[in-house]
Formats: structure tokens, sequence, C-alpha cells
């Protein structure tokens, strides 16, 4: 709070400097540019961590107990390369909670959120550079807590989910509850600042219902994120009190672990699962929502045409994050939960396919009958609708209880969650990033090398979880470090190798990607300010723009996706231009 | 949020609200907050516990609390005096904390008896002093026990 | 936008209020979430509680409780007075106003930092692995005392000097309870099926710590919560305990812990163990939010609170109305209920 007051009438006072040294300038910067600039760099180390952890998982599933190549010898010399259970456990948990908490929602929310808010909206900076820039650098402190809990015992063990009592066996923990804290209380800094940042910092003209979806999905993933994340940060607090000072808020009785003495007690487990659902689940829609707006601003972008149904497509991106924070208990259906409220989640789970579908229809509508441009965002974009499809079906099995009750924890989820936000929102990002590369650099990214990461992609990522489906069916079960213990499962065994080499063969492919990105940095083609000829501000800015982001005062004077229209030569219509007066045919002034 | 087209310009103090009666307000405001709270306060006195069952008394404080609670966001927090927004923040704010408490209740709080699943026996075990005894020696002696005699 | 900014560009603003404030209501409802979670936590595992201790099981008092209740709405409404100060230029009433509403603050905080220490001074407080506070009277309580009592001999013992006269009836006590234990502890060895060794402890429980109240407990058992076989023990309990208050009408009974401050024996309260969790959370977390406000306060009296800063006293003010708000709740929540 006392952060926020002085943030607020402190820090607007002085402007920002523009010959700073490098540290002010790079480092410490208050720029909302720089900031999301060094979101997205820290959060793709942490995806490339995150993705070496998850070959360590796929290598155990397709070679159980063999001695996994270079990285083993690495990482588990004293096992000859060999994964314990332990560990297999820890690689597990460590690839989710890198995945959700480093990469998946600081990327979305700090990164493009930073980066984009104020230059879509017509404002030179966040309300509050200095909130934003601590909301970056609480980042490090979790970054540090994640990372060193790798190291304490065999690291964190427990799932993601950090279920209690199991959670509370491990050491470790603390140093994954502390990171998770620092990650809260980030995003809730990075939130309240957007907020404040759309509702009150847009140019003249530029009205709720004039939004580019991409707004439209940072502005409700923030309001998800102020209104949950709190809950699980008090979830949090209380389970680190339970491991460290003796509470017992999640402690049944009669509980002791390892022979150890029996801890108070009274506790209920189950309120873990509730308190850390009700965050858990918005969260789903933190980790997808501002890819859908992403994906449509492509969309609508390269097919020249209006996107299909604005005002739709922002109800429903309303809808399914009103609904997100009524539907928490789908997680809980095996879990001992009442089951009266199982009933009540199931249907309200259910009414979430309705406002999802209105979206994907709508983008359907959007490329209907367009004469589309596959550039490579277009191509990231289209795979984004089309693999959005199948994880959003697979998720209606899972609301259906007496279906959830079989393929509960098996493989079925996994591939649902993969194909959602592996297959949809990373492939979003991927998109995001060729779209927006020229603003963020003023230079553009190879297109044909774009394609071939693309294509490569596509095909690998299909290969590596769309049998993970076929899996979950037979009730291959997740989170086990060796399913082949049970003969029912070794007749799969061929099936996940091909899968694992799939993994391998996608995480190679992203070294093209990340030749491309930093090849362009320096020695891509210049970008003019709107290479992609869109509409929306933020190409209406130099690339990359400066301080301040406009070198003129945006005036809006119609939504963002006037594509094709009869008012103008062009087949775009940028939102500053203003309408023609007495002359019948306007030139576009940009 | 609406669709405003307004350009308003933010002022430097947006509520003129020095007309709203002066500080004899916060002073009123003061007086009955006092006075709730001594009204919750009453089901301390053993006389009160004597007379009135608890579940009456906890919802009294309950109302008191919310009372007191609309009167210092009404007039200390001024939300009587500001715009329409304060709805837009408030409600789905309220909504939703007593949203989660509420779902909390049914699969927790009632644990114990809620109707169709009671405290399981095995649980009693475990649960805090009240313990299961085994019947057989209890039998006789809960014969000789009503439940008036615990008082 | 805010106030002394010269704005690059014009915006249109949604709200007509400034952007610390629109941020300030964003991070208050943040905070109702926060609360939310914590009091929906206490609610949960009090009513879903077998067993919950009376407020003076725990040395929790109601009048104290209800004081600081004063004491803060005092200070909601010195801080409003603040800011209609500020708002007419009166920047030193302002300060004053400002100043008494940081003394109530203290004030506050010093009554809660008593309250704490009549908990701690008996041992109620959740500690790892285990605190002094025991759930039930079984054979975990039983080692605890144990181990406490030889603790306490080995100290006295182990001198090395010559043993003296106080330390001689120590050592009494020491043996008395630890022959009581031997008992216990014998009884249900021997008969395990027999509630008579858990009596036997629950006797030395109350000993050691006698109950004040078991209002709690005969409500469950009201409402059919507890099962009749464990009510016959509660009534076995209850009897000498309703004798003795027939003899003497006010003879609060002494417990070994108070009689002998230095034994420090493990406890029983049942239900104990989970209201310290649940009492230190809401009122460390709520504590924590008012040392926020006094920092946030200090650093404003070394200011001239003039009209130009009446912006800042609003949203300081609006967050203190907000700490103030949550203890409207957690005072009958914690006390009263
Ligand atoms: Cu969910």
């Amino acid at each position: 709070m006392s952060t926020i007051t002085a943030d607020a009438h402190v820090h607007s006072h002085d402007d920002h400097t523009h010959a700073g040294s490098f540290l002010s300038t790079y480092v410490f910067s208050r720029d909302h540019k720089i900031i999301g600039i060094q979101f997205l760099f820290s959060t793709l180390i942490w995806f490339l961590i995150g993705g070496l952890l998850a070959l360590g998982i796929r290598w155990q599933l397709a070679y159980p107990w063999s001695s996994m190549p270079i990285l083993g010898k690495l990482v588990y010399s004293a096992e000859g390369g060999q994964i314990a259970p332990e560990a297999y456990t820890m690689l597990f948990t460590m690839h989710a909670t890198v995945m959700i908490f480093l990469v998946i929602i600081p990327i979305l929310a700090g990164a493009f959120g930073n980066f984009l808010i104020p230059l879509m909206i017509g404002a030179d900076d966040m309300a509050f550079p200095t909130l934003n820039m601590l909301s970056y650098w609480f980042m490090w402190p979790a970054f540090f807590a994640f990372g060193a809990s790798f190291f304490v015992g065999t690291g964190p063990a427990s799932g993601w989910t950090s279920y209690p009592p199991l959670s509370l066996t491990s050491e470790a923990q603390m140093f994954w509850l502390i990171g998770l804290t620092f990650v809260g209380v980030s995003s809730m800094m990075g939130s309240v600042n957007y907020l404040t940042t759309i509702i009150q910092m847009r140019a003249p003209g530029m009205t709720m219902f004039r939004l580019p979806m991409t707004i439209w999905g940072m502005f409700i993933t923030a309001i998800l994120q102020a209104f949950a994340l709190p809950v699980l940060t008090a979830a949090g607090f209380m389970q680190l009190m339970d491991l460290k000072l003796g509470t017992g808020f999640f402690i049944p009785e009669g509980w002791s672990a390892s022979n150890s003495l029996r801890a108070s007690g009274g506790g209920q487990p189950l309120l873990w699962q509730h308190l850390f659902w009700f965050y858990s689940h918005p969260a789903v829609y933190i980790m997808i929502l501002p890819a859908m707006g992403m994906v449509s601003d492509m969309l609508s972008c390269f097919a020249r045409k209006p996107l299909f149904g604005y005002k739709p497509m922002v109800y429903s991106i309303a809808g399914i994050a009103g609904l997100g924070f009524i539907v928490w208990g789908h997680h809980m259906f095996v879990s001992g939960m009442n089951p009266v409220l199982g009933m009540t989640f199931m249907v309200a789970t259910m009414f979430i396919a309705l406002p999802s579908a209105i979206k994907t229809f709508n983008w359907l509508g959007t490329i209907w009958g367009s004469k589309i441009q596959f550039t490579t965002p277009m191509l990231f974009a289209l795979s984004f609708v089309s693999m959005f499809i199948i994880g959003g079906l697979s998720g209606i099995f899972m609301a259906a209880t007496p279906v959830d009750i079989f393929i509960h924890d098996t493989y079925f989820i996994v591939a649902h969650f993969h194909y959602v936000l592996f297959a949809g929102t990373a492939m979003a990002v991927f998109g995001a990033i060729y779209f927006w590369f020229p603003k963020m650099f003023g230079r553009m990214m190879n297109e044909r090398w774009g394609k071939v990461h693309f294509f490569l992609t596509f095909i690998f990522l299909n290969g590596v979880f769309y049998p993970m489906h076929i899996l979950g069916w037979v009730g291959f079960p997740r989170r086990l470090a060796d399913p082949y213990h049970y003969e029912t499962f070794r007749h799969l065994l061929p099936l996940n190798q091909f899968m694992t080499w799939c993994a391998i063969l996608m995480v190679t492919t992203q070294i093209i990607f990340a030749i491309n990105f930093f090849y362009s940095i320096f020695f891509g083609p210049k970008a003019g300010r709107n290479p992609w000829r869109a509409n929306s501000l933020e190409w209406q800015a130099p690339s990359p723009p400066g301080h301040g982001n406009f070198d003129f005062q945006p005036i809006i004077y119609r939504g963002p996706y006037e594509y094709g229209s009869p008012e103008v030569d062009e087949d775009y219509y940028p939102q500053t231009t203003p309408p023609p007066t007495d002359r019948p045919l306007a030139v576009p002034a940009h | 949020m609406s669709d405003r087209d307004q350009h308003s310009e933010v002022g430097h103090d947006s509520h003129e609200h020095i007309a709203h009666g002066g500080n004899g307000k916060y002073i009123a405001v003061f007086i009955a907050l006092c006075l709730l709270t001594m009204g919750s306060f009453l089901t301390y006195f053993p006389f009160w516990r004597e007379h009135v069952p608890y579940q009456a008394s906890r919802a009294l404080m309950l109302a008191i609390s919310c009372t007191k609670a609309m009167l210092v966001i009404m007039f200390f927090m001024h939300l009587l005096w500001e715009a329409n927004w304060k709805w837009v923040l408030t409600i789905p704010a309220t909504f939703m904390s007593v949203f989660l408490m509420l779902m909390l209740v049914p699969d927790i709080g009632w644990r114990i008896n809620n109707g169709y699943a009671r405290y399981s026996e095995e649980r009693w075990v475990y649960a805090a002093n009240p313990q299961k005894i085994e019947s057989s020696d209890v039998k006789a002696a809960e014969k000789d026990l009503s439940r008036e005699d615990t008082h | 936008m805010s106030d002394s900014h010269a704005p690059k560009f014009s915006y249109q603003p949604a709200l007509p209020i400034p952007n610390g404030k629109t941020c300030l209501w964003l991070f208050l409802s943040t905070e109702i979430m926060f609360f939310a979670g914590l009091i929906g936590t206490y609610i949960v595992l009090r009513f879903g509680a077998v067993a919950w201790p009376a407020p003076h099981d725990v040395h929790l008092s109601e009048p104290i409780g209800a004081f600081n209740t004063f004491v803060l709405i005092c200070s909601s409404v010195t801080v409003v007075l603040a800011l209609e100060a500020a708002k007419l230029n009166q920047a030193s009433k302002a300060k004053g106003w400002l100043l008494l509403t940081f003394l109530l603050g203290c004030v506050f905080l010093g009554v809660k930092l008593y309250e704490y220490n009549a908990k701690f001074s008996h041992g109620i407080y959740p500690v790892r692995p285990h605190g002094l506070v025991y759930d039930k009277a079984d054979i975990h309580y039983a080692a605890a005392v144990r181990k406490r009592l030889n603790d306490l001999k080995t100290d006295l013992t182990n001198t090395g000097a010559a043993v003296t006269p106080d330390d001689q009836a120590r050592i009494t006590v020491i043996d008395d309870v630890m022959r009581q234990v031997d008992e216990a502890e014998a009884a249900i060895r021997n008969e395990p099926d027999s509630p008579a060794g858990v009596i036997k402890l629950m006797e030395l429980a109350y000993q050691i710590y006698p109950p004040h109240d078991h209002g709690t407990v005969l409500q469950a058992a009201e409402a059919g919560a507890v099962p009749p076989a464990a009510l016959v023990k509660f009534a076995a309990l209850e009897q000498p305990v309703a004798g003795e208050a027939a003899n003497s009408q006010n003879a609060e009974r002494e417990g070994l812990n108070e009689k002998y401050p230095w034994l420090r024996l493990p406890i029983m309260i049942p239900g104990g163990p989970m209201w310290a969790s649940t009492y230190f959370l809401l009122t460390g977390f709520h504590a924590l939010h008012v040392l926020v406000g006094l920092i946030v306060f200090a650093l404003l009296l070394f200011k001239t609170l003039d009209r130009s800063r009446a912006n800042v006293v609003e949203n300081i003010g609006l967050y203190w109305h907000f700490v103030d708000l949550v203890w409207i709740f957690l005072f009958p929540l914690l006390y009263l209920f």
C-alpha cells in the first residue's frame, strides 16, 4: 500500500530520465518497453529450462531407468545418469512450476502486457512506472527461490499443486512457497498498474469498445489476477506456517510424517485444494485470455478483414473470466469433496464451453472468405485456433464428473492442458513475438526460417501431445516414475518412445527460432512504422518507439479492425487517421 | 466499464463534497459505531448469554458488523458521494469474497454433521478432546446419563 | 494525469478520480480477497472443529478486544478529520489529526502486544515441531509431559552443587506429577480397551491446566455432533468440577502451571492448537497491515499536509479505513463468537 501511494504521488513528478546511465536505462528502467523486453528475455530463458526439465520426464517415460544421455551424466552423475524416482517427481513438479509461474504468466502479462498496453491505448507509459519496475524486480527473488529449491534435498516433489500433507514433508517446499509468494506480489503489482493504466490513460477517442482485443485480454486477465491471486498468497502463507511455524491449517488429525513427532493437526487438507484452485482455475484463463486477444488481432490483420463480432468477443472474454471464478471445484471431483458441490461445479464448468465456442466461431468468421496472408504470425495464430479447439473439447470431457472419475490423473489431462497451454498459448506467444518483433526492435524477423520453425514445431507438438489422449484413455497414469511397473501399460512403451523423440526434435527446432531471434535483433531488415499495414495504435508509433512512445498526440477515430473499409483506398484504416471530411477520399496520414 | 466518450479532466480534488454537512456527520457516524460496538459487546455479559441463544447472538453480531462496515465504507471512505464507478469495484469484490466463503462451508464447515455425512467414527478417534470410547465400556454409564446432567 | 505531472498526452479517463486513488481502490479489492481467504479459513476450521476453546481457556479478554475496537474507530475518525482539514488547506490542523491517528494506531499495536504476551506467557502459540498446547490427552501428550519433567529433573539434579531445600521442593512436585503420568500410562498399557487410562490422563491435564469453560463442547453435544460415548467421559470429568464450584462459588481452580510457573508443562486445550493457528494468523496479518499504515503515517508527518497533499491523505485514509473494516469483522469472530 505504501508503495502504491508513494508511487502515485512521488514518481509521477519526475519526468523519465532520457540520458541516464546504462543501469538506469536498461537495468533499473522504468520505461514500460524496456521492462517488457526484460520480462521477455527472462521468461525465454526459463522457457528453455522448463523445456529441458520436460525432456528429462520424457526420457524416463521412454527409456525407464536407463542412463539419460548428455544431461543425465551432468546432473545425475552419482546415479550414472539414471533418473531416480524422487528426481522424476521433482522434474514434473518443477517443469510445471517453471512453465506456469515463470514462463507463461510473466510472458503474457509481464512481457506483452507491459510492452503493448501503453502503446495500444496511446499512453506515454504505465500509470506508475516505478511500481512497474518493482513488479519486474520482484520476479528475481522468485527466480532465486525457485532456482534454490532445486538444490534442497531432492527438490520440491509434490507437484505444482503442492497438496498438503505430502508437500509438508519436504524442506525444499519452503523455497518453492517463497518463490510463489514473490510471483504473487509481482503479479499483483503488475495487475493494479495495468488496470489503472487501461482505465485512466487511454488516448482521446479510445473508448473501451475501441480497444484492441489484446488489451481486452490483458484487462480481464489483470482483473483475474487482482481478485484471485491474493487468495493463493494467503494460502501460501498458511502452508509456509504449517511447514515452519508449527500451525496446522492443512494438517489432518493424527498425521505424522517419516516417524517425526505428530503434528498438531485439526486442519483440513481439502481447504488447501479449495484455496489453491480458487486461484489456479482463474489462472488457466490468465494463461490464455491474453493469447486469445493477441490471436484475434493477428487474425484480423492478416485476413485483412474486420474482426467478426467484436462485442461478442469482448463479452465472451468477460464471461469466461466471470464463470472462471465459480468452477474451481472441477479439479477436486475425486478429492472427497462434497458431491453436492461437484454437481454445481460441473454445470458451471460446462457453461464455459459457450463463450469459448463464441470466440472460436468468431475467429472462423473472421478468416471466412478472406484472402489470408500466410505470414509466420498468421500461421501461429491459425494453429492456435485449431489447437485450442482440440484442447477445449477435451476439457469438456473432464468437466463431466462421471467421465472425470475415470480419466482423472491420467495422461488425458496432460494432453488437455498441453493442447491449451503449449499448442495454444505458447504458439500464440511465438506468433506474437514474430508479429511485434519489428515494434520491439525495429527490425523484421526472417520469414522463411520463421515458417520452417512453425511447421516443424507444429508437427512435433502434435507428435508429442496427440498420443497422450490415447494413453489417457487406456488409463496411463501421470506423475508416476515407472508406469510400466504395471503389466497393462507395457505395450505403450513404443508409443512413448515415439512421443519422446518428437519432444526432443521439438526442443531442437527451437534452435532455429533462437538463431532467427538474435540474428534479427542485429541484422534483420529494418522495419518501418507499420510493416504489417495494421490498424492499431502501436503501429503508428516509431519502431522501436522512443521515450514517451508517440511523436504525436494520438487521437482515435475508430476501432482497430477497419480493414478493407470502403472509405479509403488502402485496405487498412489506422485508428488515428482522421475520417474524410469534405474530400471524398482521404489519404492516410501515416 | 462503460463506454464513455466524455473528455473529463481529472480534477485536483474530484469530489467537492465539503457541502456534505461538515465534520458533524463524522462525529455522528463515530457515535453510531461506538453504540453498535457496545451492541455486539453486550453478548459478552453472562446475563445475555443466559437468556439469548448463541445462534441469535451470532446473527446479531454479524448484522452489527455489516452495519458498521457499511457506515465506514459509506461515510469514512466517501463511497456515498462517489460516482457510479464505486459499484464496479465493490460489488464484484464483495460477491467473490462471500462466494468463496460460502463454497467452503458445505465441504468442510459442515463435516461434523451436515445432514448426510457425519463425522465418521474413525475421525472421532483422531479428533480433539471428546474421544470415542469403546461402546461396551460405557453402555452402562450411558444409561445413567442424560444430556441435561452435563450442564 | 496525476496532479503535478505535466502530461505528455491528453487522455480520456473512465473514472473521475486520480490515478492514485484508482490504484488504491484496486489494491483494496485485492486485499478484500486476501482477507476473505483468511477469514474463510477461520470459519471453516473453527466450525469444522470438534472442540474450540472458550476465550478464557486461551486467555483471550473480550473487554480488551472491545477497547481495541474503540481505539481503531477513533483512529478512523481522526484520519478522516485530517483529510477534511487538508482539503481546507489547514496544514497544521491536518497534521495534528494525523499525529493523533498515528498515536491511536500505536495504542492498538501496544494493546495487541500485551494480548500476545498473555498468550505467549502461558505457552499458547504454535511452534515447530510442537508447542506446549495439545489437542487431547493421549499418549503423545503423556510422552511430552514426561519429557518435560525429565528435562526439569536433570537440570535440577545435574548441577553438581548441593540440592537446596528449594530444589528439593521442586523435585517433589516433579516426582508427584511423574507418578501420575506413570499411573496413567500403565493403565493405558494394561487395559487398552478401557477409558480408565485416558480419564487419568485427562485428570492430570486438568490439574496442569484446568478448563475454564466447556461451553463450546457442550454446544456441539447439544447439536448432536458429539456421540454419547464421548459425552460420558465429559460428564465424569465435569462432576468434580461442579462439586467444587458448589462449595466455593468463585473458586477459580489454579493449575500446576500457574502455581509453579517454572514447570511449563505441556497443556491440553481441546481445539487449542488450531485456535492458536487461526488467531495468530488473522490478528498477525491485521497487525502487519496496521504497522504498514503507521509507517506511512510516520513518513507523512514530515510533510506539509496542505491541499496539494490531500490526495495522499485520502489514499492512506482509505487504506486505514479498510484496516479498521477488517477489524470490525475480526473482533466478533475472534472474541465474541
Ligand atoms: Cu480448472
